[in-house]
């Protein structure tokens, strides 16, 4: 059976390889979309773009001007923010190199070579200068580790707890994606909040008309105070959206351009050949833990969240929850995930475990809660790993 | 003779032994064609190569920390190019000579501390000398060792003098490291210049993992069976060898685990799994004694398992090497193992010391203290290089200060006789100059002892330097023993052809496995 300490580094290594090419991913898919867009629309993207990686709040502390170049620096470049792509690719190394002995040659060469890569590329200059070929450069990294992960990687313990990560991180993501950018609190529909009497689950599903609507038209500007008025209620177009999470063709051709959010929001839930679906990682995480049933019982409370979360998005009226309260129940998703990842994470901590954990910092120890959601990600960080104290 | 260029011209070894080059400046035999095949290209071409393997070393991590760098940073592991050889029947005399020195070792420590202590008891090494000594354990008494093997893993550092015999300059019989840069290494020249292990029958490397898990198989407790459970134990990611203990593991199939990783319950240590506590029968340690079990010894050591000398002691786990083995790698005692070796082997040293003059002797040091402008000093307790005084090239001031320390702590020094060491061609600049080296073998101890064939040779980077601890700035170089049979019958046309590719490094890949063979 694997040490606790391993499948702890594994399991951070695959929630730090998804956010990295995930994180990668978003921020060239908005770059190139706010191109075209005015820049109260810009900024909203933005805004969303923080909201989505559970970072707001963290920028917000780091002097709150809302600004594309700073958010972009923020997002990919700062090493000051755990969950920027720079530090997750970092932690990525550090973690794997801590457990350089177990896995493939090739994965730990990939990763170092990724970080190497970055370490000696000025990022902060490329994001203005031309961005796309250093974004297209870490997610061939990362899809390089991937490969080496899917060709060469025992299907032992360690790959459980490495996929299981990746596809926690995964599934919180895409949660965040339909929360973020497809549900509008009330008040932008009709100017006042909590109107329809449901308090602040009065949210819906917005539509593309609501994203054509851009809120904020005329009063956020680059470079000011960071406002959430402003920017409040935005929602990406639905493309936009799909391609963030690398599913756009897959929805094309499986429902076409159906543009009822809620369609789509089901869609990102459930649809079971979509690899970024909630119900698809969830499968996965699943999967990997019926196989430690027997060897780990310390993963039994981990098994039963998945369960619980997964059969309500398979047995579960999707499409009725998402019409009537969808803020509450992507929140309840999204938390379900959350939980099973602590979850998962105590089992790296097993009997007899003196507490002292100081290089690794355990999910929720640390860092301030941010909308709805608490434990891994709440502060943005898929997780500072070894090496970062 | 023979005639070289390129690279090579104007190649002068010093007064000192050279190990290409004979007195009169022609190749010798065991390096002719490595001699031409250098001749053929230049410095541009040297330096490619040499970029090549740097960047592929680093891609892939290997790398050595250095301490007094800002906070630890890894360094790429440095390997000069042009390789050492050792022929077949010279390495036969080491590997007899190096055997019989670990196996004398190995009888005095298991004597020392599970014996009868005869060596003592007879005068052979002074007791004080022994209880005395910053590497003696008392808390070793009691734990026996399979086959009293306490250093199965031994690392002696020998040296060539002037007159080109072979001596033994250093004991590292604790936690000796290298043997990862050994083997990677030859993976490094087989890509940087595969046509050269057709022209030559190298003894593989590629074996030492198989090699350690045996050795450290047999060595399990007898309740372990048949396959026990080994790891190796670290510091951790920030230790300067973590690049080789993680190596080690991966060689072996076997877990790396950390202090932390591992909890003593009623005399058996586990590892905490994620299913739980999973027992372990051989700790293969690369953690000082010192820091071993903060029970026993420091207490605030994070880096030790709680009671793992207890479980040790109630031989449920075998700890490799055994505790207490720095008594015998003491400086200090180093003047008296020619000796041990005839006392336990009945035989005469096969491979002999330097000159060593012990400071705790009034008359030896009145006088090294009179000429010690002419020799080198050392700590006896320190590794690496660290503390050394080399007469020749010390000031005034420094030799005072040595002067000093050595009479204030005779018992903690020794001096010797100045060993020019031996040179072999390394990259210098555009071309290639003379730098000294030396040779670290590495020696494993089961039921037998089994010397690695090579080792890991150092070489100062810096001209006249004679330091070559890649903590202080040295390189190394890839050793080659030669298989009985000699040099290879000489390249084919084909094979020639096939040269004009060489040196095209990384690219070509594990370009040349056919030539490396036992």
């Amino acid at each position: 059976m694997i040490l606790a300490r391993h499948a702890e580094a594994l399991y951070w290594a695959g929630r730090q390889l998804e956010r990295s090419e995930h994180a990668t991913r978003a921020l060239d898919v908005v770059v190139r979309n706010t191109m075209h867009y005015r820049m109260p629309r810009a900024l909203a993207e933005w805004k969303l773009l923080l909201d989505v990686f559970a970072l707001s709040y963290r920028y917000r502390a780091g002097g709150g001007v809302l600004d594309r170049e700073r958010v972009a620096d923020f997002l990919f470049a700062d090493a000051a923010n755990p969950g920027s792509v720079v530090s997750s690719v970092r932690q990525l190394r550090e973690n794997i190199r801590a457990v350089r002995d177990r896995v493939p040659v090739e994965l730990w060469e990939e990763a170092n070579r990724l970080h190497l890569d970055l370490a000696a590329t000025d990022a902060v200059g490329l994001l203005q200068e031309g961005p796309y070929q250093l974004f297209s450069s870490v997610r061939r990294g990362c899809q390089a580790i991937s490969g080496v992960v899917a060709e060469a990687m025992p299907r032992d313990d360690g790959f459980v707890f490495f996929d299981s990560g990746r596809m926690i991180e995964r599934s919180i993501t895409t949660c965040r994606v339909v929360q973020f950018g497809l549900v509008a609190p009330a008040r932008d529909r009709d100017g006042t909040v909590g109107a329809e009497g449901a308090g602040p689950a009065a949210a819906t599903l917005a539509g593309p008309a609501a994203a054509a609507a851009a809120p904020g038209d005329g009063i956020a500007s680059e470079g000011a105070v960071f406002d959430d008025s402003a920017v409040e209620g935005a929602v990406f177009d639905h493309s936009i959206l799909l391609r963030l999470v690398t599913s756009l063709q897959a929805y094309r051709r499986m429902v076409g351009y159906d543009e009822d959010p809620t369609a789509l929001a089901a869609f990102l839930l459930r649809a079971e050949p979509v690899p970024r679906s909630v119900l698809s990682c969830l499968r996965r995480v699943g999967a990997h833990l019926d196989a430690l049933q027997a060897a780990a019982p310390g993963l039994a409370p981990a098994r039963q969240i998945c369960g619980r979360v997964r059969s309500t998005l398979e047995f579960g009226d999707v499409e009725r929850s998402l019409a009537e309260e969808p803020a509450d129940y992507l929140t309840g998703i999204e938390a379900g995930a959350i939980s099973l990842g602590d979850s998962i994470a105590r089992a790296f901590n097993p009997v007899h475990a003196p507490d002292q954990h100081t290089q690794f910092v355990r999910p929720g120890a640390s860092g301030p809660a941010n909308g709805p959601s608490t434990g891994p990600g709440a502060d943005g960080s898929a997780r500072p790993g070894a090496g970062s104290p | 003779m023979a005639r070289v260029g390129g690279l090579l011209d104007g190649y002068r070894p010093g007064p000192w032994f050279d190990e290409a080059f004979d007195s009169n400046g022609a190749v010798r035999s065991a390096y002719r064609r490595v001699a031409d095949r250098f001749a053929e290209i230049d410095g541009d071409e040297l330096r490619r190569i040499e970029q090549l393997v740097a960047a592929e070393f680093r891609r892939q991590g290997i790398t050595f920390t250095v301490y007094s760098d800002d906070e630890g940073t890894e360094r790429t592991w440095p390997m000069d190019l042009f390789p050492r050889i050792i022929e077949a029947a010279e390495w036969r005399e080491l590997e007899a000579g190096l055997a019989q020195r670990i196996a004398a070792l190995n009888r005095f420590l298991d004597d020392l501390y599970a014996g009868e202590q005869a060596a003592l008891n007879d005068g052979i090494v002074p007791r004080w000398l022994v209880t005395s000594s910053g590497g003696f354990e008392r808390n070793a008494f009691g734990i026996d060792v399979p086959f009293g093997a306490r250093c199965m893993v031994a690392g002696i550092d020998i040296v060539r003098g002037a007159d080109g015999a072979y001596a033994v300059l250093e004991d590292n019989l604790r936690n000796p490291s290298g043997i990862s840069y050994v083997v990677e290494n030859r993976t490094a020249m087989v890509k940087a210049f595969p046509r050269l292990f057709n022209d030559h029958t190298v003894r593989p490397v590629d074996q030492y993992g198989q090699l350690l898990r045996a050795t450290l198989t047999d060595a399990a407790p007898p309740a372990a069976g048949d396959d026990p459970s080994i790891v190796i134990l670290t510091p951790g990611i920030h230790n300067s060898a973590y690049f080789e203990h993680a190596f080690l593991a991966r060689l072996m199939g076997v877990e790396l685990v950390e202090g932390r990783d591992l909890i003593v319950d009623d005399q058996v240590v586990y590892a905490r799994t994620v299913g739980g506590l999973s027992p372990v029968d051989v700790i293969y340690r690369r953690i000082d004694d010192a820091f071993l079990d903060p029970v026993s010894f420091r207490p605030d050591s994070t880096l030790g398992v709680s009671g793992l000398l207890a479980a040790a002691r109630a031989s449920t786990v075998t700890i490799c090497n055994a505790i207490g083995n720095g008594v015998a790698d003491d400086k200090a005692f180093y003047p008296y193992v020619p000796d041990l070796i005839r006392y336990y082997m009945s035989e005469e040293p096969r491979l002999p010391n330097v000159d060593t003059y012990v400071m705790w002797d009034p008359d030896q040091r009145a006088a090294c203290l009179g000429r010690l402008d002419e020799l080198v000093v050392k700590p006896v307790g320190e590794s690496g290089g660290y503390g050394i005084v080399i007469g020749p090239r010390a000031g005034e001031g420094e030799l005072e200060a040595a002067r000093r320390a050595i009479e204030a702590d005779p018992r903690g020094w020794i001096a010797q006789e100045l060993v020019g060491l031996s040179s072999l061609p390394a990259q210098a600049g555009v071309g290639l100059a003379p730098r000294h080296l030396d040779l670290r073998p590495f020696v494993l101890t089961g039921e037998r002892t089994r010397v690695f064939p090579g080792g890991l040779t150092r070489v100062a980077m810096r001209e006249g330097s004679l330091i070559v601890n890649s903590s202080q700035g040295g390189g190394s170089k890839d050793t080659w023993v030669l298989a009985d049979d000699g040099p290879a019958a000489p390249p084919s046309a084909a094979g020639a052809a096939a040269g004009a590719a060489d040196g095209t490094a990384a690219s070509a890949g594990l370009g040349a496995p056919a030539g490396v063979t036992a």
